[in-house]
């Protein structure tokens, strides 16, 4: 420390720092949906389960959720889901046919547990259906 | 040489930008299930004669059944249906139609 009137004499040192943050995109879900039990007959048919939450977070901009199911559903049934959505604009209820946008526009930061809504449906015609079980993925892409 | 050069910086920046556009989406997946049960909606059966007078012989060839089924769905099997094919029911019994997909 300089004393007034004292000659001081400043000594600097300097480091150079690499600054980075890193991309960050996570998603998961929760909760197993039961099996989803529609009686033939009548008119169209559908069963709804609401129990699967999902969860994510990103410090991305303009994100989005793609749901893709891993093979077509059988002839004269469809499957649709739905996303809630606290941070991007939900595109309500999409039916699931190879891959389509189900959540746009999701702004950085993170949203807990966003119900999910599946809801299985079957038309007249379909009047028995052995258990059948799909894959569908969620996928938080830009 | 130069345009060789400059080909190879593309497909360089190219794949880097592949790369950290990967980097930028992450995936999870949920298994669904379903099935469609078979309907077993309750029928309701008719027999005509509705009554078969006392004292009069009907021959199973005037007997028949009919079915009305709620679902709409004709029923693809008869079972346990009095008149069908032509059985004549006893007198004064009732008529018990049972369907079945």
């Amino acid at each position: 420390m300089c004393s007034p009137g004292a000659s001081c004499q400043n000594v600097t040192a300097s480091q150079a720092l690499a600054l980075e943050v890193k991309p960050v995109a996570r998603i998961v879900v929760s909760g197993a949906p039961p099996p989803l039990v529609v009686s033939a007959g009548g008119g169209i048919a559908s069963a709804t389960d609401v129990t699967s939450t999902y969860s994510l977070v990103t410090n991305l901009r303009s994100m989005r959720i793609v749901a893709s199911i891993d093979s077509p559903m059988p002839s004269g049934t469809s499957l649709a889901i739905t996303l809630q959505s606290a941070n991007g604009v939900s595109r309500g209820e999409v039916e699931i046919t190879g891959s389509a946008e189900v959540v746009a526009g999701i702004a950085p930061g993170s949203e807990t547990d966003q119900r999910i809504t599946y809801r299985f449906s079957a038309l007249p015609g379909v009047t028995e259906l052995a258990t059948g079980e799909r894959t569908v993925t969620l996928t938080l892409t830009d | 040489m130069t345009g060789r050069r400059t080909l190879a910086a593309l497909v360089l920046l190219i794949g880097l930008h592949g790369f950290a556009v990967a980097q930028q989406s992450a995936s999870v997946s949920a298994t669904v299930r379903f099935v469609v049960l078979p309907l077993h909606t309750a029928a309701s059966g008719s027999i005509t004669p509705s009554a078969i007078p006392a004292n009069e012989t009907i021959s199973a060839e005037r007997i028949s059944v009919g079915i009305s089924s709620s679902s709409g769905l004709a029923p693809s099997r008869l079972l346990n249906a009095p008149g069908y094919p032509l059985i004549p029911p006893p007198r004064g019994s009732s008529v018990v139609v049972t369907i079945t997909d």
